[in-house]
């Protein structure tokens, strides 16, 4: 798996998950398999998301081109992100955006990020 | 011009048909209270009310109904209703992954086809929403619909994953609540 994150502008560090990543995400943990959330997020949102915040750059994430994200993927990831960015008083939403053909698509991501912890309400 | 009607009542548009049963009901009571007004008849019998008063709401109520079938809005209206039973077409069948006898592989990829159509669906339905300027998802449809993937997105992709009957119960319950919130919807949509 190689990281092909590519500067799209000169402010902007760019994630495609299809390309970077995977087509097929999997589950939360990675013990549940390959293409989990916790390796995505380990490997490369967290350091990506990093350098962007300290470059002053906005990471911008590619999210069309793979079959689907089942909800324990961007929990995972996103979410446990998003979560993070919270306890150090952080908006994550302020240096990501989300790139889809799909509106419902970067909702449900834009979701995850305001309300990691929606899933424990149901 | 019937075949307009029939498609109505075959597809269930039952806001058209109330509109139609409800012009001869009113045409009938303004004939009633018209015939006691002038006194044109000492008697009139039932079957003269109910003659004329069909009459009435064949000369008035059908043009008037198939101008509302036929409208720019009710067409688009239609089309709309389209798309929401596409969405619980997308959940219903989605339901069937569970129990179909595949390898976790195939399980897993079901799911996430189901999670790319179900954005696909919604999508739609916004587009759509935002063309006609109402009928927004209601927020409990979001919050039923949510609670079914994160069913669906959670244990399916866990590490010795076994399939329950806890699990397909919690699965039928979710899918039931989706669908009686869907109902609602269209009802809420048909009769606007």
């Amino acid at each position: 798996m190689s990281i092909t994150a590519s500067h799209r502008e000169s402010d902007a560090i760019t994630i495609n998950i299809a390309k970077d990543f995977t087509n097929a995400p999997g589950g939360r943990y990675c013990k549940d398999g390959p293409y989990s959330g916790e390796e995505f997020l380990d490997k490369i949102l967290r350091p990506k998301y990093e350098q962007a915040k300290n470059e002053r750059k906005l990471l911008i994430i590619e999210l069309d081109g793979v079959y689907g994200y089942p909800s324990s993927f961007v929990s995972g990831s996103f979410g446990l992100l998003s979560s993070e960015c919270k306890k150090r008083k952080e908006n994550l939403l302020e240096h990501i955006s989300f790139v889809s053909s799909s509106p419902s698509r970067i909702e449900r991501f834009e979701l995850e990020i305001r309300d990691p912890t929606q899933r424990e309400k149901f | 011009m019937w075949q307009h009607l029939l498609a109505e009542l075959r597809r269930g548009a039952w806001a058209s048909v109330f509109i139609a049963f409800g012009g001869y009901l009113i045409g009938i009571i303004i004939l009633g209270l018209l015939s006691l007004g002038f006194h044109l008849k000492n008697e009139v019998t039932l079957v003269e009310i109910l003659t004329l008063g069909f009459s009435i709401f064949v000369a008035i109520g059908i043009p008037l109904l198939l101008k509302r079938l036929t409208s720019d809005a009710d067409a688009r209206r239609t089309l709309f209703m389209g798309d929401v039973e596409e969405l619980l077409r997308v959940y219903e069948d989605s339901a069937k992954i569970l129990q179909q006898d595949s390898s976790m592989e195939e399980v897993q990829a079901s799911i996430r086809l189901f999670f790319s159509e179900s954005e696909q669906a919604k999508d739609l339905i916004n587009k759509g929403s935002e063309h006609l300027g109402r009928f927004a998802i209601p927020s409990s449809l979001k919050d039923a619909l949510k609670r079914y993937e994160i069913l669906l997105g959670e244990p399916p992709f866990q590490e010795g994953f076994t399939l329950t009957d806890i699990l397909l119960t919690q699965k039928e319950e979710l899918l039931h609540t989706i669908k009686v919130e869907i109902r609602k919807y269209q009802y809420e949509i048909l009769l606007q």
